[in-house]
């Protein structure tokens, strides 16, 4: 379980440009959750992954991950108790090595393991996020944006941390390649039972995806709940600059227009399905 | 780490130093650190120390920002200091370990060394930390322009200049958020021996040098699209005008300097 306790940072120490990007975060992450992410732009999304993360230290605050604290000055990276896998927004930009594989291979040979299960790992992640095999002795750099976009994907992901953070992975990728990225996510929570963090400014994925959802504001956090609670409170959401999912809006609409359908909709398919359900009621349909 | 270095970095302002023009800006950058290697004794850096001082006070700009600049020379600053205290022979011997003699000489050597590099790197960060890059560049331009007639490419020299100094904050954040994804994969810079640590600066600088040559491709392409082609016949939206402020500055100079060539004889 991750848990913090009043956490705040600041960038740049009372420089001109000081900005309080997180200002008293106090949050619960449970084990084998699927959470979203999402904010207005400059909310703080990054800056908090980052310190679950432990790439950068809290100014305050404390940040307990299964009860170790790795805020504390004299923590070191690789006494973290357990490995979280952070992807970062275009991850793409960090591909370096000269093969697909050597590129995914980086994780696992700094975590010590010896070749006959990097090669597993490798080939597990690349399977994992839709790379053929025959792209595995090819330089990252030839691939296609999306492409790129998986195997660094693969590259966290053959780490197999219990807890898989992924800031914003469908950004600038084409629907078909947004959602196939989601929905192999998705996939790997449930197969590997691990807790994953989805950060993303689209309310349709997050609707489609998580199950709890944490919402900050201008460095604040604003709600944290299950999707269809924090989904329910729309006027809330447009408030901060944020929205709830098309559907949902369409759903609200029709309510609105004394159409008697469940107000939680969140998926176009659950939407479908109960206005289907009204108009077999109402006898339009068989 | 990273993050300390200041260089390049503009500070918006509304100061006297930020207004001055910045032909006469860089002219006095230059004659600040001319005259500073002139400077030999106490009382000459005295002198600076008070004059550099005054002018950090009318920028406006929080010293600690300005002395943020120097963690990153803080290295060369403890090397020279340290050669110097061990290399500089003459004067009466202090202390003396085997082959290692500490003379007052060398320390007194050692510690005007550390004194100019000090000056000098506050001395050039006031002229960026004050001056927009656009009119640092304008600045350049203008004061090599005289040698433009010679077959000098001034306004491509300062165009480029002007660029690069305006990437290396964005590089600087660039190779921050690098080193962290890195680093989220298990990377490790900070242990082993010196060729280890050379080996793990790879996944860093490959993906910069990608990143630059891109972002300096997209650049040229973004220039061209807004029909940049070069200084010939180019125009100015704000146009350099050497005013009193400025002429008031320059007056300074020469007490400057006599004040400099004064300590000289007089101590
Ligand atoms: N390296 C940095 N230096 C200084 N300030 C920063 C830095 N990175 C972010 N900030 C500031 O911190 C705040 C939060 O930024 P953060 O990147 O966490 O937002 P975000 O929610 O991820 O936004 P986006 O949706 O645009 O990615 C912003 O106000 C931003 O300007
Ligand atoms: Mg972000």
């Amino acid at each position: 379980m991750i848990e913090l306790r009043n956490v705040s940072f600041i960038y740049s120490d009372d420089g001109p440009f000081e900005t309080k990007a997180l200002n008293d975060i106090s949050l619960k992450i449970e084990d084998n959750g699927f959470y979203g992410l999402i904010g207005h732009t400059g909310s703080g999304k990054t800056t908090l992954v980052q310190l679950i993360a432990g790439l950068v230290k809290p100014s305050s605050g404390e940040i307990l991950i299964d009860g170790v604290n790795i805020a504390e000055k004299k923590f070191k990276m690789r006494d973290m108790p357990q490995r979280i896998g952070l992807v970062f927004q275009y991850p793409e930009y960090q591909l370096f090595e000269e093969t697909v594989f050597d590129d995914v291979a980086f994780g696992p040979r700094n975590m010590g393991c010896d070749e006959a299960e990097v090669r597993r790992r490798v080939t597990e992640a690349l399977q994992t996020v839709g790379i053929k095999e025959k792209y595995y002795k090819a330089s990252p750099f030839e691939l296609s944006g999306g492409q790129k976009r998986r195997v660094a994907i693969a590259g966290t992901i053959s780490m197999e941390p219990p807890v898989l953070i992924l800031d914003e992975p469908a950004a600038g990728l084409d629907p078909h390649g947004r959602e196939s990225i989601l929905q192999k996510i998705t996939k790997l929570q449930k197969d590997r039972k691990i807790t994953v963090i989805l950060v993303s400014h689209s309310m349709e994925d997050i609707a489609r995806t998580a199950e709890k959802v944490i919402v900050l504001n201008k460095g604040k956090l604003e709600m944290l709940g299950t999707t269809r609670e924090v989904f329910a409170k729309g006027e809330r959401l447009s408030e901060m600059g944020l929205s709830i999912p098309e559907i949902s809006r369409v759903v609200l609409g029709l309510r609105e227009r004394g159409i008697n359908i469940r107000e939680d909709v969140l998926t176009v398919d659950e939407a479908a399905e109960e206005i289907l359900k009204l108009a077999a009621e109402k006898g339009l349909i068989k | 780490m990273i993050r300390d270095i200041t260089l390049g970095q503009y500070f918006p302002g509304n100061s006297v130093i930020h207004r001055l023009d910045p032909r006469i800006k860089i002219i006095w950058t230059f004659f600040y650190i001319v005259l500073l290697f002139f400077v030999n004794n106490f009382w000459g850096f005295l002198v600076y120390v008070v004059f550099t001082a005054i002018i950090i006070r009318l920028t406006k700009i929080k010293p600690k920002l300005i002395f943020r600049g120097l963690r990153p020379v803080l290295f060369l600053l403890l090397f020279t200091v340290i050669v110097n205290v061990f290399m500089t022979g003459g004067g009466d011997v202090l202390f003396k370990f085997g082959f290692l003699t500490v003379t007052t000489e060398g320390l007194k050597f050692a510690g005007l060394m550390a004194m100019r590099l000090i000056l000098l790197v506050t001395g050039t960060s006031i002229l960026t930390f004050t001056t927009s890059p656009i009119m640092l560049t304008d600045g350049i331009e203008r004061l090599l322009s005289p040698l433009a007639k010679i077959g000098v490419p001034a306004h491509a020299i300062a165009m480029m200049m002007t660029i690069a100094i305006r990437f290396i904050p964005t590089i600087l954040d660039e190779t921050d958020k690098i080193m962290k994804a890195q680093k989220a994969r298990g990377a490790d810079f900070e242990s082993g021996n010196i060729i280890k640590r050379a080996k793990a600066m790879t996944p860093i600088l490959i993906p910069l040098f990608i990143s630059a040559f891109r972002r300096a491709d997209e650049l040229a392409t973004a220039m061209e699209c807004r029909c940049y082609h070069g200084g010939e016949g180019r125009t100015r939206f704000k146009q350099l005008k050497i005013r009193k402020l400025d002429i008031i500055s320059l007056l300074f100079a020469p007490l400057l300097l006599a004040a400099v060539v004064a300590t000289k004889y007089i101590f």
